[in-house]
């Protein structure tokens, strides 16, 4: 009994280095705790289970894949579907090895044995997403072109940049508590829902059940994920000292996946997918600030949490996000890898009843685009020093662009949220080169040619497709 | 806009009201802002209505027209907004 208690305990006392050797005290530095042994980890199962238990998802998964490309699926899939995948995918590909990396870095260095141990499987299950996200890519490529090609774009395109931004950040974070909050509340508990939850919806209302499948059984992990972030909330939020450093990371990376997830994903409803389900701002209410603001953050109040910083500002912006974004990418449309469309009189509607400001701050622009005027723009526009997004927001007409100086340089901002990130760390973020100063003073040919985009790719959709 | 070349500026252009992004521009620094003001408004594809002024966003000075980039003293990347005073 004793041999079997000790087998199950997750840590061992190491006898040939110091403890803080094997486990640095930088990786959890400014956060209090008296006996990280004392940790718990709600799910504490042992390897041999997790398997079973993953190897069973996979097996609920791969089949609905199978079918969907020996019937021939993708031909009850409208053609702009695949080009907001293209865009998806890539984008969800850096987020989920990210994920992945920041969590091996956790399994390693968390001080907590539990905590380590519940990291190392969650590293374990970002892998399976990301595999069986290239899975789902390689499905769509015989269906379409261009996702052959997503590391590079992943790699280089500066349409992934704030992926880019945002999650190589997040899997270098000194303290692997700033990157738990970041990943396991800011993204897992506030946005997993939204992606892969309402996306599906949409997804399996296109056509698409081979996605909606592989987005359920990548959510299928979150729940373990989100107790990871709770319970690492909860505990650290017991000692007052935390407080302070706790909320600066929920402030700074609830606006941070905001801005990476809540752009691209308002993309989907709302534009690419042809069959709509309800307006993006309606999803993100239900998702975002019904599911994480009053089932999450009122509950920690009581210790002394407040509402992220930015939610307010979020919210402001959502009847706008997604038109201001997908505009912006229309006028860019000849230096990307997928392709835009001119949305037709059912998107409008759904837009008109959806968005009532829709009309006022949008319509013209398209009108125009109607009338004839391509609205393509030659050099890329100001980009966003901390989250790498056009400074556009929330509408282009009355953008809310800021600046900041610091060691004798103008660095810009796309909103009040990433001014306040950089103003806080200037010395972390001052460094980065935004995209459209690299490829300054190139025309669009040049362009092209430096993202690696094969003749074909960008543009328009064409009307012989079904649109 | 002047190519890009170790001579030019690196400032922002913005028009307010516009529905273009801010965009990157090489002016050269023997421009006027006044100069600059014309070309800027073409290179974003926007024609404010007359008098233009030009306004240095960091600040919001108003800057000289008659002045030449150098002689404002523009750090690179700063921005510059072309704003309609009439």
């Amino acid at each position: 009994m004793k041999t079997k208690s000790r087998a199950k305990q997750l840590y061992w006392k190491p006898s040939y280095v110091d403890l803080d050797a094997m486990y640095p005290p930088l990786a959890s530095a400014g956060i209090h705790f008296d006996d990280w042994d004392a940790w718990d980890d709600p799910f504490n199962i042992s390897y041999r289970q997790y398997i079973d238990v993953q190897a069973k998802k996979e097996l609920g998964f791969h089949p609905v894949r199978d079918a969907f490309e020996r019937y021939n699926g993708d031909q009850h899939v409208p053609a702009r579907w695949y080009d907001g995948m293209k865009l998806a995918f890539p984008f969800l590909q850096t987020a989920e090895v990210a994920a992945g990396r920041a969590h091996a870095r956790t399994a390693r260095y968390a001080p907590a044995p539990a905590l380590r141990a519940a990291a190392f499987y969650q590293s374990i299950d970002e892998m399976r997403h990301f595999q069986n996200h290239i899975y789902e890519m390689r499905t769509y490529n015989q269906a379409d072109s261009g996702f052959d090609n997503w590391a590079s774009w992943r790699d280089n395109h500066f349409s992934m940049g704030p992926a880019r931004y945002i999650y190589e950040d997040l899997m270098n974070c000194d303290n692997i508590f700033e990157s738990i909050i970041a990943l396991n509340i800011c993204v897992e508990v506030v946005f997993t829902n939204l992606i892969f939850v309402g996306i599906p919806s949409v997804g399996a209302l296109n056509g698409d059940t081979a996605m909606a499948q592989e987005m359920l059984t990548t959510q299928s992990d979150e729940t373990r994920h989100m107790a990871i972030g709770q319970s690492t909330l909860r505990t650290l939020l017991r000692d007052d000292r935390n407080v302070e450093q706790l909320q600066y990371w929920l402030d700074k990376w609830f606006w941070l996946q905001h801005r990476a997830v809540a752009g691209p994903v308002g993309l989907i409803p709302d534009y690419f997918a042809k069959r709509k389900y309800i307006p993006y701002q309606q999803m993100y209410q239900r998702y975002v600030i019904d599911n994480f603001i009053a089932g999450m953050v009122d509950d920690l109040a009581e210790f002394g949490l407040k509402q992220p910083r930015f939610l307010e500002d979020a919210k402001a912006e959502l009847p706008d996000y997604s038109h201001t974004l997908y505009r912006t990418l229309f006028q860019y449309k000849n230096v990307l890898f997928n392709k835009m469309f001119v949305p037709d009189e059912h998107d409008m509607e759904f837009f008109t009843e959806g968005y009532p400001t829709f009309e006022a701050n949008h319509g013209k622009f398209w009108d125009e685009v109607r009338a004839g005027d391509p609205k393509d723009l030659s050099q890329l526009p100001m980009l966003c020093q901390m989250c790498g997004m056009p400074c556009v927001f929330p509408v282009p007409e009355r953008a809310n662009v800021q600046c900041s100086m610091y060691e004798n340089n103008a660095y810009w901002f796309c909103s009040n949220g990433c001014k306040y990130i950089f103003d806080h760390e200037p010395y972390r973020y001052a460094h980065r080169v935004t995209m459209e100063r690299t490829l300054n003073g190139l025309d669009v040919p040049e362009i092209r040619e430096k993202m690696g985009l094969a003749p074909g790719l960008g543009g328009l959709l064409t009307a012989d497709k079904d649109i | 806009m002047a190519e890009a070349d170790v001579e030019a500026l690196l400032i922002y252009g913005r028009a307010p009201g516009s529905e273009n992004p801010p965009l990157l521009m090489n002016p050269p620094p023997d421009w006027t802002v006044k100069f600059f003001t014309k070309l800027g408004q073409r290179n974003l594809n926007v024609k404010l209505a007359p008098p233009v002024i030009a306004v240095r966003a960091s600040d919001g000075t108003v800057l000289d027209p008659e002045m030449t980039l150098a002689e404002i003293g523009m750090l690179p990347y700063e921005m510059i907004e072309f704003r309609s005073a009439g």
